[in-house]
């Protein structure tokens, strides 16, 4: 304890030390002061300059001159010059953060930028009991719970027993654009039901400074969830082989930038399906990471450093497909993101862009072949490079502090558990749900005499037909909830079963696994039994391969790290934050006013007015 | 001049946090240390043991089990899970199945996973009944061939040693049938080569006799406390601390009791652990290991004799003397930069009643969980006519008699039946609140409320039908001496949480902290994922946003 108050004496004397350093800086070498002068020039409208928060005097500016008010006003002004001019958050599809505890030292380019030189938030979680792609991309951009955003799942039951995904719409503007007209496939951000941080970005543009927002992605739902509304999104159609994006963003046509990237494509495409291994074949990151699991896979074959099949023809779908297994693919994204960057870049001096590029090569090789495989691997070694090469033509051509680059992931993702039985993890198990479902129809048909209850089981919830319960009484009704629950819970590795009602009236701790789900549930879209396994049980669909549906941290903890060099300080932040404080940070760092419903605080020292 | 800022502004930064990742991390678990034992015992240490996690270590004054029934195996698993027995499963350490028959938390059925070389034990050991992972099952999946993430649990107790290890890597309890440390088949075929040499190199089993010799002279200030020589309400009745001759005797089932209950047990654990690490850690470039030491004959001390005991309190001292030295040589054999230890515990323990009614406590008294059973079962026949209503009585909670429910149930008196007992034992002046299984599951309290750490067990299944909340300083009890930590108060969920490496700045920390922010720490710390159903944040003020 002794020892204690040394420090304290030892720190308020430094302190003060400190602190007469600065007065005998000033006093020596005046330029000091005027270095915020550099700053002063502004071309803001006196709008922004209004609605931005006051400054409020704080005992550390005793050493400043009292400040005039018009200063305060050019001091916030100078802020936001200060504020850079494009934000890109890169959203890796399942990129869980233990790829980082695991690989972080075979990084040498883009990861290792952001590692060394940025913000790295080790403990970033999203926060919802099932996190998927959808899901993810839609609470990173409105900085809401999936309960509200409405973005609950990649697709979920209608009552009628359709199923529905996350982008379906039946408008006419939701046609994509092709070259010849509307084309057949239909997207559209209707089921977002709260604004994304690019809507209210766009909706605070001022005649001088107009904020634009684009969503780059291969898959629809990706795009739409971070573009939101107002924001444009641009994904790649399959029937076309082109990327392209509806009739609500563009109502007259795509911009050139798309269309003649889309041109260069054929070229492009072929390019990609060559899959090359980033280092030899005998580098320690294979020999001593990867797991021979073809077996446990769906596909039985490696694919990594082979030619992608695809045939001579690439223009037949599902063959062609396959190039976006290939890493090399996520470039094709960033030379869209540059065409979309230059495109802003020739518009007003203080015009922002808010691109987003969401890579998805890697959940689709995850889902495969899982996180220990050989293509997991190369593929996260690819990623480092891409990214880095992106992060550094992009400082070359908008200027070192121009670009404020985000990282992070919109889910994690499971060991496949077949394989970690292998390696004596006893508890991992894999539930194939639909079977589940027959077991549980038949059972029902038996006892209740009702036929066919239950639609099927889609990420963590089993969605039943309502209209058959109707005619029952309150009292059957429990009984059958009962007598659900009770067979479900037969099942080993079945940990709880909520019903949607008792998580719509549970008053869960903040930050609980039931927190986790009642963040998930939204009327007329969930299902009506919530269902949670034991960590590392695999509640699926599929017989083969890994996925992603847990509130365990293996599936909700991501990487998050921001890096804008000069202008954020570098720093380790090992205190849990959660992705809903993603869109928030964006509205603080371009000092634009969030909407009410989103709570999170913007992200701890991701601040460029200091 | 800029540099000169630069640098301060860096020292301001990182001050309060571990000087760099450490790579390697040994928790001292001791079992039974609740918090109120450094208070007591701080101004006597005469070594430099507990004073490096107090004075030169992060510590926390206000460390919490959030748990309401604090226990052996509950408070290990919490430990190395970083969740509540709610989610991990171990709700006690020993719970009953249908038939009322007893289930302890680490036995399996399973032939597989016999205890090595112990033909009489018919149980196997394996975490069977653990729900969830550990950080050391963590660090097992993350384990490659270049990436070498080593974690060992070594200990006395069995269930100690495997609720912190978890499923995939090692643990090493005492083998109280042969002397020296054994394993399961669940996790290995056989006993490693240098489990075998320490086991016969340390002569334990060869051992006939154990003395306890006193830390310092018997008038030493150390132990001026009231109350040392109460042993007519201790377990044993005689004394054990300051004897020479405390024989090894190979006529009992169990020849090694009382050699486990002495402070050279205590030591042979932490030698044991040294074995390990010299034989396991291989210093390679990014190899990192994680070892648990279950340090529990304080606690089979402590049951017997009570927290005020000459025998604890000299423990407490051998304790200081045995983690000064076992520190020390641990630095030195792996170089005092890149090693963290960590001191903790499972639960506290509440004073002997009876001596607390000494100390002029008029509440504190021991309530005997038969004559209670006889009363009400008593008085329960005789407005129903069933008897032996309640069969059981574990921890804190009772059992119904299955046969009773049964005939109660279909004469529909069971509410009633059931209000009459709670009302009978309210009558007990030492009983606060007592609760049905689905009263307390339904009940809404206040987050961190003692309601709320009792909410934390609600596991079906393996907590009883009647949960029963004491007054402070009461105990109800199957044993009719010694003491025991089964209530939601500070003296048995507070527990020491201290973390010391070398070039750490120190610091004392008095905001609440939970036990179960343990295991998201060490993750941060080595650099691996939390376990997987682990929420909670990392402890506070320990890794803070650090400048690079």
């Amino acid at each position: 304890m002794k020892k204690l108050l040394y420090f304290h004496t030892l720190q308020i004397s430094l302190s003060i030390l400190f602190l007469l350093t600065i007065t005998a800086c000033k006093k020596n070498n005046p330029s000091v002061i005027h270095i915020p002068a550099k700053t002063l020039i502004t071309k803001k409208p006196l709008s922004t300059i209004q609605n931005a928060p006051k400054v409020e005097k704080k005992p550390v500016e005793l050493l400043a001159k009292p400040k005039t008010k018009k200063e305060i006003h050019t001091h916030n002004a100078a802020a936001q010059a200060n504020a850079p001019k494009f934000i890109v958050p890169i959203v890796i599809d399942q990129c869980a953060y233990h790829y980082f505890t695991r690989f972080s030292d075979y990084f040498q380019h883009g990861f290792k930028r952001f590692l060394d030189r940025g913000i790295v938030f080790t403990n970033a979680h999203h926060p919802h009991a099932a996190p998927v792609t959808a899901t993810g991309h839609a609470t990173l951009s409105t900085g809401v719970y999936p309960s509200q955003h409405g973005i609950i799942m990649n697709s979920w039951y209608s009552p009628e027993g359709k199923l529905v995904t996350s982008v379906d719409d039946d408008r006419e503007e939701a046609h994509v654009h092709t070259i010849k007209g509307p084309g057949s496939d239909k997207a559209s951000s209707r089921t977002m039901m709260t604004p994304s941080i690019s809507d209210i970005a766009i909706q605070a543009s001022t005649k001088d400074c107009s904020y634009h927002s684009y969503g780059i992605s291969f898959k629809d739902r990706a795009a739409i969830g971070m573009a939101g509304h107002y924001g444009k999104a641009i994904w790649f159609d399959e029937h076309q082989q082109a990327f392209t994006s509806n009739f609500d963003y563009f109502p007259e046509k795509l911009p050139k930038w798309v269309t003649d990237f889309n041109k260069l494509l054929p070229n492009k495409i072929p390019h990609c399906r060559q899959w090359r291994l980033f280092h030899k074949l005998d580098h320690e990151v294979y020999t001593h990471y990867a797991k021979e699991i073809y077996h446990l896979s769906t596909s039985p074959i490696t694919i990594a450093g082979k030619e992608l099949p695809g045939g001579g023809n690439w223009k037949k779908l599902k063959a062609t497909n396959n190039f976006m297994l290939a890493p090399q693919s996520s470039t094709m994204l960033f030379d869209l993101a540059f065409n979309c960057m230059d495109e802003i870049a020739k518009g007003g001096a203080n015009d922002r862009g808010l691109v987003w590029v969401s890579l998805s090569s890697l959940d689709k090789v995850g889902h495969m072949y899982g996180p220990h495989s050989i293509e997991t691997i190369d593929t996260l070694m690819h990623l480092d490079k891409i990214i880095g090469d992106f992060i550094n033509t992009a400082e070359q051509r908008y200027g070192v502090g121009n670009v404020l680059f985000m990282l992070t992931a919109d889910h994690g993702v499971s060991p496949i558990p077949e394989n970690l039985l292998e390696e004596n993890y006893k508890p991992a198990k894999r539930i194939v749900m639909h079977k589940e479902v027959d077991k549980l129809n038949k059972k029902i048909k038996e006892q209740f005499n009702i036929d066919k209850l239950f639609f099927g089981f889609k990420t963590n919830q089993l969605f039943w037909n309502e209209k058959k319960l109707t005619n029952i009484s309150a009292d059957e009704r429990s009984h059958l909830i009962y007598f659900v629950k009770k067979e479900l819970k037969k099942v080993a590795g079945i940990k709880k079963i909520w019903t949607f009602d008792e998580l719509a009236a549970a008053n869960p701790l903040e930050g609980s696994i039931e927190h986790l789900f009642k963040n998930q549930i939204y009327k007329g879209r969930s299902g009506y039994f919530f269902i949670l396994g034991q960590p590392y049980v695999m509640l699926t669909n599929f017989n083969l391969g890994s996925c992603h549906r847990t509130p365990y941290n293996y599936d909700t903890h991501i990487p998050l790290m921001l890096l804008c060099p000069g202008k954020l300080k570098q720093y380790t932040i090992r205190n849990k934050v959660f992705t809903t404080q993603v869109a928030s940070t964006i509205a603080a760092i371009w000092n634009i006013t969030p909407h009410k419903g989103m709570k999170g605080k913007p992200l701890p020292k991701a601040s460029c007015n200091n | 001049m800029k540099k000169l800022i630069a640098l301060l502004f860096m020292w301001n930064a990182v001050s309060a946090t571990i000087p760099q990742n450490p790579r390697v991390v040994i928790v001292f678990v001791i079992d039974q240390f609740p918090f109120y034992y450094l208070t007591r015992h701080q101004n006597n240490f005469k070594c430099n043991g507990f004073s490096r996690f107090i004075d030169d270590g992060v510590f926390y004054t206000n460390a919490l089990h959030a748990h309401g029934i604090p226990e052996t195996s509950p408070g290990h698993a919490s430990l190395s899970t970083g969740v509540l027995p709610i989610s991990h499963g171990v709700a006690s350490n020993r719970w009953f199945n249908l038939e009322n028959k007893t289930i302890e938390f680490s036995h399996d059925p399973d032939k597989k996973t016999a205890v090595i070389s112990a033909p009489r034990e018919a149980l196997g050991r394996s975490p069977l009944h653990l729900d969830v992972d550990t950080i050391s099952d963590q660090m097992g999946m993350h384990q490659a061939t270049k990436h070498i993430c080593k974690s060992f649990s070594v200990g006395i107790k069995d269930t100690a040693t495997i609720a912190t290890a978890g499923q995939k890597t090692p643990a090493f309890w005492f083998n109280n049938f042969e002397g020296g440390f054994t394993s399961s088949h669940h996790y290995m075929r056989k006993l490693p080569d240098w489990v075998k040499n320490f086991n016969e190199r340390s002569g334990i089993r060869k051992l006939k006799k154990v003395s306890w010799p006193l830390c310092f002279d018997r008038d030493d200030a150390a132990y001026d406390y009231p109350f040392i020589n109460n042993y007519q309400y201790a377990g044993y009745p005689f004394k054990l601390a300051g004897r020479k001759n405390i024989e090894i005797d190979w006529s009992k089932p169990e020849p090694y009791d009382l050699y486990t209950k002495t402070p050279a047990a205590n030591k042979l654990v932490l030698d044991f652990a040294e074995t390990c690490i010299k034989n396991v850690y291989k210093k390679r470039k990014h190899e990192k290991l994680l070892l648990w030491v279950c340090l529990s004959p304080l606690d089979l001390v402590g049951h017997r004799y009570g927290p005020d005991s000459l025998e604890v309190i000299d423990f407490i001292h051998h304790l200081d003397r045995q983690l000064d030295d076992s520190i020390t040589k641990i630095e030195r054999m792996l170089g005092s930069n890149n090693v963290a230890f960590i001191l903790a515990a499972d639960h506290g323990i509440q004073p002997i009643q009876e001596i607390s009614q000494l100390r002029g406590i008029k509440q504190a008294r021991r309530i005997m969980a038969k004559d209670l059973m006889q009363d009400i079962n008593t008085k329960i026949e005789q407005t129903y006519s069933v008897p032996n209503f309640l069969a059981k009585f574990e921890s804190t909670y009772f059992i119904y008699n299955k046969d009773a429910i049964r005939e109660l149930k279909s004469n529909n008196q069971l509410d009633d039946a059931e209000n009459l007992v709670k009302e009978l034992l309210l009558n007990e002046p030492g009983i606060k609140r007592v609760w049905g299984y689905n009263e307390l599951k339904a009940l809404q309290c206040e987050p961190n409320s003692h309601e709320q750490f009792y909410k934390n067990h609600l596991f079906r299944g393996r907590l009883g039908d009647l949960i029963v909340q004491p007054k402070p300083y009461c105990l109800i009890t199957n044993y009719p001496t010694g003491c025991s930590h089964n209530t939601p108060y500070k003296y048995d969920t507070q527990i020491p949480l201290g973390f010391y490496q070398k070039g750490i700045s120190p610091k004392t920390i008095n905001t609440r902290v939970f036990a179960a922010q343990l295991a998201p720490t060490i993750a941060q710390m080595l650099n691996t994922p939390a376990p997987s159903a682990a929420l909670l944040d990392p402890l506070p003020h320990l890794l803070i946003e650090d400048a690079k």
